[in-house]
């Protein structure tokens, strides 16, 4: 246990020196976050309610004015979903709707029901959408208010009929609930960063395939060298392959602290446990580069390509790389379940997922149980190379 | 002597080739034993072989006087190895890289942390320590390759090619360094292919060919084996055919050539054999300007034995 200690140090500065495990196992993924961050903060803030700016034309009969004071209403306060602006004609209305002063204009007269108007040049914007929706709900009470007038007429004293019906229009008086089926709040984004420590795993395999292939004598001369030494090549592997556990899971851990920080996404409250994940996670990404690190008569430079190959081609499916990317890994879980249960990027994600929003912790559970077994078949595979190649031919 | 290694008919097969054909080496505690032949003779499989970095068909390797296995981590702790390529780790310092292969013989850290100081002292590179291999220059990376080598003080150093590509300097430094390994009681086993380097620092030389060892001995022992005499270079005026065909039917001259004002005699080995060529030049009224004589080398040793035709 010594020699193996004495190693590490050395297997570990060696994988914290290395520039391509400093950019893409530790920056990269805290990059990647930070390009989430802001691309769905724009989404979010695209999002926010804002008043809508719509024109109204009144003929002054009692009729327009009941209307003009519902929409007055509705532009009234802190939380106003709309701002009147008041045209002495429909000419002039049209005007502002062409100049885009305004999305749209009401016409509201004695004479027929109120009507929208929208600038020929830009329809089916949001604002109109609010203002068509608006519209659509006035007609609606205004028509049950006939209809209980016509049954009724004392229910209906005519000096509050106006705010009534603004308040029943503005919804003070109806209450809504949004239900969850699952255990926290779902977030559409938070699969992303799932995601994206799935990716971060991948990215991982990078250390233990640089530090197995500089122990293996038919790696690299450097390998060559080590195997010359007074310990044993297993010795020497269990050293290589602690050391990239160790930097991978601290890796991991730097990236999960950043997205709940920073990115403020969700575990569920169950932080402890998805340190855990990371664990494991670092596991299947030792793992993995063990495996290609074993790959018998394949170059150094060879066995960078396919490990970067394996990284982006089993991300993709994981739903890293955007809509497209989503939509390609929930068809395969319906059409190939068993492709996304063998692909750790996908179990990754999943992990995460589960341990956030499920109640049970048996899914996460089943999630890393997928994980540890991925995990010890590539090491079992990766041992049998080894077994075979050694000493055999350089 | 004791052997410290001792290699019994080592037959080693890459599929139908055949890489060392039935090969017995012997290395004698303290001697500087060098192994020379052609590219493709089977000097660095031999040695992967003795390392145990290759299995081999036939044959028993000892070494110190026990069978040399795989597992064998009590010899290997008493080996050391100086790759012919530079095999350092661009990530660590120079210290770091002496001080990370010494760990794999020397698991206490405050005994390596003298060792390595040695090391370092031993080959010039204390000042560079902190630097990365990739600053150093070849002639640098090359002794911090030895460093890694020899730092944890092993009994039998293998050097494959250890001077390849470096300046005169650094060479003499080198050679200079092995010297002293072998003084302070280690065994060297040497390949190169700068025969100078052999004949200056090796006691016993091995020439393979094919696979096999096809002569053995001291650098004397191997020069004897070869038909050779000593080369006879004289400065001289224009030379007469006459005076040429004369110094040609002399019983020690076997050939001479005349080109640029420089006459080359080559004699069979014969006691007095610059005296005869000398008269020969007087009698036939020549006057020479500076003459000197050349020994054979084991240059001259290994081209006689492996031939002159270009290999691989």
């Amino acid at each position: 246990m010594k020699d193996v200690l004495s190693l590490l140090r050395f297997d570990l500065t060696q994988a914290l020196r290395n520039r391509g495990v400093v950019i893409w196992v530790l920056l990269f993924p805290l990059l990647l976050a930070t390009v989430f961050v802001f691309m769905f903060d724009g989404y979010a803030s695209g999002e926010a309610a804002h008043a809508a700016r719509v024109g109204v034309v009144s003929d002054g009969s009692a009729a327009a004015d009941e209307l003009v004071a519902v929409l007055d209403e509705l532009a009234s306060g802190e939380e106003a979903v709309l701002e009147v602006v008041t045209y002495p004609d429909e000419a002039s209305a049209a005007e502002g709707a062409q100049s885009e002063e305004v999305c749209a204009y009401v016409v509201a007269s004695a004479d027929a029901a109120p009507r929208m108007e929208v600038p020929a040049r830009s329809t089916g914007t949001v604002d109109q959408a609010v203002v068509q929706l608006v519209l659509e709900r006035y007609l609606q009470v205004s028509s049950t208010l006939a209809t209980v007038a016509e049954a009724d007429p004392a229910a209906l004293p005519s000096a509050d009929a106006a705010t009534r019906l603004a308040e029943a229009l503005a919804g003070d008086d109806v209450e809504s609930v949004r239900l969850s089926v699952l255990r926290t709040e779902s977030s559409e984004f938070a699969r992303y960063y799932y995601a994206m420590l799935g990716f971060s795993s991948l990215m991982g395999a990078q250390v233990a395939l640089l530090l197995v292939v500089t122990k293996r004598a038919d790696g690299s001369p450097e390998g060559a060298r080590r195997q010359l030494g007074a310990v044993g090549p297993v010795r020497q592997l269990a050293s290589a392959l602690l050391a990239a556990w160790v930097v991978v899971f601290v890796c991991l851990v730097v990236a999960l602290v950043y997205i709940r920080v920073v990115a403020d996404v969700s575990f569920g409250g169950r932080e402890g446990l998805a340190v855990a994940a990371c664990a494991a996670c670092a596991l299947v990404s030792c793992a993995i580069g063990t495996f290609i690190g074993s790959i018998p008569r394949l170059s150094t430079s060879a066995k960078d390509v396919i490990c970067t190959i394996a990284t982006m081609g089993l991300s993709l499916p994981a739903g890293l790389f955007g809509t497209p990317s989503l939509r390609l890994a929930d068809w395969l879980s319906l059409h190939l379940p068993w492709a996304q249960a063998i692909n750790p990027a996908v179990q990754v994600g999943e992990a995460f997922y589960r341990l956030a929003f499920y109640d049970s912790l048996a899914p996460f559970a089943q999630s890393v149980g997928t994980i540890l077994s991925i995990s010890a078949v590539l090491l079992a595979v990766a041992a049998l190379f080894m077994r075979r190649q050694r000493y055999a031919a350089l | 002597m004791t052997d410290i290694v001792r290699v019994e008919g080592l037959v080693k097969r890459y599929g139908q080739t055949l890489a060392l054909d039935h090969l017995d080496l012997a290395v004698a505690q303290g001697e500087i034993f060098g192994l020379l032949g052609p590219n493709g003779c089977g000097k660095t499989t031999a040695i992967n072989c003795i390392l145990q970095l290759l299995t081999y068909d036939r044959g028993s390797i000892e070494l110190f006087g026990e069978p040399m296995a795989p597992s064998r981590h009590d010899l290997k702790r008493r080996i050391g190895v100086v790759p012919q390529q530079v095999a350092v780790l661009d990530e660590l310092t120079v210290r770091e890289n002496v001080d990370a292969f010494c760990a794999l013989y020397v698991p206490d850290r405050r005994e390596r942390r003298r060792l390595v100081d040695e090391a370092l002292d031993f080959v010039g590179l204390a000042e560079h320590a902190t630097k990365r291999p990739r600053r150093l220059s070849g002639g640098l990376a090359r002794r911090l390759n030895i460093a890694c080598g020899i730092a944890h003080r092993p009994e039998l150093l293998f050097l494959d090619e250890p001077t390849v590509a470096v300046d005169p300097q650094s060479r003499n430094a080198i050679l200079d360094g092995i010297c002293r390994l072998r003084d302070s009681g280690a065994t060297v086993v040497y390949t190169s292919h700068y025969m100078e380097e052999v004949e200056q620092i090796c006691g016993r030389v091995m020439i393979m060919d094919a696979g096999r060892a096809i002569a053995q001995g001291t650098c004397d022992e191997l020069k004897r084996l070869i038909d050779a005499g000593e080369k006879i270079v004289a400065q001289t005026g224009p030379l007469a055919p006459e005076t040429l065909a004369r110094l040609e039917a002399l019983p020690c001259v076997r050939r001479a050539s005349y080109a640029d004002g420089e006459l080359r005699v080559d004699c069979a080995p014969a006691a007095h054999a610059l005296v005869d060529v000398l008269e020969e030049l007087r009698a036939a009224g020549v006057s020479c300007g500076r003459v000197w004589s050349e020994p054979p080398t084991l240059n001259d040793v290994f081209l006689e034995l492996c031939g002159r035709e270009l290999r691989d």
